[in-house]
């Protein structure tokens, strides 16, 4: 169940899944599942294949909705359709 | 507080360096122990030059200096805020940078990928909240900044010690001096750019070889350049009869070997007869166009400072303790690398607003003259690298080097207070003081010894007060 009113978790489409460098050209504005369930939108890029920065938008924790910090590409597990 | 050397008896620092005979041990210059020491009672204490503020022009731009042996990145964050980190990772050491100059979001180790923003905060530890379960604490593990910094007229200068005088205090009677050297050919405060990227290349000599000659030996320039003089580098070209400097315009005024003793900072400078600047002379004879430029520049000046004695703030090279050798054109940093081996860097100023052709003129000098391949400088390589391992015998040790050239024949003016001249042709005495302030800081046990300065001493008889400490604050 999420707490945004946006789409469930079941009805997100992944259309990639991690791969190593996989996020370092992703642009701003891309959205990604992490493996915690959350669902964030990308609001800048490190561009290190390492680190990026996500808005929280869809989450089992509603208190963490837009709260914004870096994320680890280990964390990420799969991107969104948007 | 470290006064002995480690492991050569009982021998004091003072017993190595006389500068009332003005002979010097060449241990001072080679000793292992005393390196080590020096890296620890001058580098982690002294005001160094680290950068400038064109290398960093935007946020998330970062460029990487030196602070003695040590690498630091000096960045400009998202907020505009500029620093100077070390660059080394809190967790194991990793260097976090390792791009000479670039801009970036953030500075991602790459041995277990903790990550810090351009302000030093660590932003990013992977597993925080599945393995550290949020307990450590990452506000306490950002990146190890400076103590101190300061911005001045777009020189970025740092020191490690939080007791550390003032930055305008550390340099007493050398602020103007400092501040000239960042101006526009125009007189314009923090007018100039850097060329893109520094020249570094590493001597196999001790840092004192280049850093407390220049600024203070004109005594080799006869000899050692002998050959680059012939072989007409100015950019007058082969013009009455050639030379490796510009042409310019004689001003009525006294040259001098200028020195702070009690500071450590000296120059080859003018203390000037009349106010006002100079007429410009016409000297980039094989650059058309070239002159033009920097006479119209010279006019504007001669007008802003009309009415101005520009003592010490013009005419020659100086350097500001412990390691910046600068002028109006070139900056000169001798970073330690062991005990025989210095790490020489070389950027040269240009006046941001100056057109192309002026910019490449300039650079093409510059390049001839200084650094690994410049003429000039090759010369001087030549003398250190070979007088290193001249000094490490065991015989070679025990014979002094002399530093007698001018010894006792210095003055003093009150146009430049707190400043000792030699005048009398050829002098060491910037050497001489270069070595004395060397002494004070490697038997300092903090700041409070050596600054206000000279304590129990006269500070040519100008002083104006006495600190809590006993020590003499002198009054430039």
């Amino acid at each position: 169940m999420t707490q945004s009113g946006g789409a469930d978790k079941a009805e997100r489409k992944r259309v990639n899944t991690p791969d190593g460098m996989f996020i370092r050209d992703m642009p701003e504005g891309t959205k990604l599942e992490l493996k915690n369930g959350d669902l964030v939108e990308i609001t800048l890029n490190a561009r290190d294949g390492g680190w990026l920065m996500g808005r929280v938008i869809e989450s089992e924790r509603p208190e963490s909705i837009g709260d914004e910090d870096w994320i680890f590409f280990a964390e990420v597990a799969a991107e969104i359709e948007s | 507080m470290v006064t002995y050397i480690k492991g050569r008896g009982d021998r004091n620092l003072r017993d190595l360096v006389d500068l009332e005979t003005g002979t010097v041990s060449r241990e001072v210059y080679v000793n292992e122990d005393i390196y080590a020491q020096e890296l620890e009672q001058i580098y982690g204490r002294a005001w160094l030059l680290v950068g400038h503020e064109s290398q960093v022009e935007n946020p998330g731009d970062f460029v990487l200096g030196r602070m003695g042996e040590e690498e630091v990145i000096l960045t400009r964050d998202r907020k505009g805020v500029i620093h100077v980190f070390l660059n080394t990772c809190r967790h194991r050491g990793m260097k976090v940078c390792r791009y000479d100059d670039g801009n970036a979001l953030v500075f991602t180790c790459p041995f277990h990928a903790w990550t810090y923003d351009t302000d030093g905060r660590l932003v990013g530890v992977p597993h925080h909240r599945d393995a550290y379960f949020e307990e450590l604490d990452k506000s306490q593990w950002g990146l190890a900044e400076v103590a101190q910094m300061c911005n001045y007229y777009g020189s970025i200068w740092a020191t490690w010690d939080p007791k550390a005088p003032s930055f305008e205090d550390y340099l007493g009677p050398f602020q103007r001096t400092v501040r000239w050297a960042f101006q526009a050919s125009d007189g314009t405060d923090a007018g100039v750019e850097l060329y893109k990227p520094a020249q570094r290349w590493r001597l196999p000599s001790n840092w004192k070889f280049g850093a407390f000659s220049f600024a203070g030996d004109s005594a080799h320039a006869a000899m050692t350049h002998l050959s680059v003089n012939a072989a007409a580098i100015g950019p007058q070209g082969e013009v009455e009869g050639g030379g490796r400097h510009p042409l310019a315009a004689p001003f009525p005024s006294k040259r001098g070997y200028m020195s702070s003793r009690e500071l450590g900072h000296v120059g080859q400078l003018a203390i000037y007869e009349q106010p006002g600047v100079a007429d410009y002379r016409d000297t980039w004879l094989l650059d058309p166009g070239v002159d033009d430029y920097w006479r119209e520049t010279r006019e504007i000046k001669q007008q802003r400072f009309a009415n101005d004695f520009l003592h010490m703030q013009s005419d020659g090279q100086f350097h500001i303790w412990p390691n910046a050798t600068m002028s109006d054109w070139r900056i000169l940093m001798w970073h330690p690398h062991g005990v025989g081996m210095t790490e020489s860097w070389r950027q040269y100023q240009v006046d941001k607003n100056a057109p192309k052709h002026v910019k490449d003129a300039k650079r093409r000098y510059v390049m001839r003259y200084c650094g690994p391949a410049g003429i000039t400088e090759s010369d001087d390589m030549e003398n250190w690298n070979y007088a290193h391992p001249a000094s490490l015998g065991m015989v070679a040790q025990r014979y002094p080097y002399n530093f007698q050239l001018g010894l006792h024949h210095n003055h003093f003016d009150e146009r430049v207070p707190g400043v000792t001249i030699g005048d009398r042709g050829p002098s060491e005495e910037n050497q001489r003081a270069r070595l004395r302030r060397w002494v004070e800081f490697m038997e300092a046990g903090s700041w409070d010894d050596i600054f206000p300065v000279r304590k129990n001493g006269k500070s040519n008889g100008r002083a104006n007060g006495k600190s809590s400490n006993g020590n003499i604050k002198p009054s430039w």
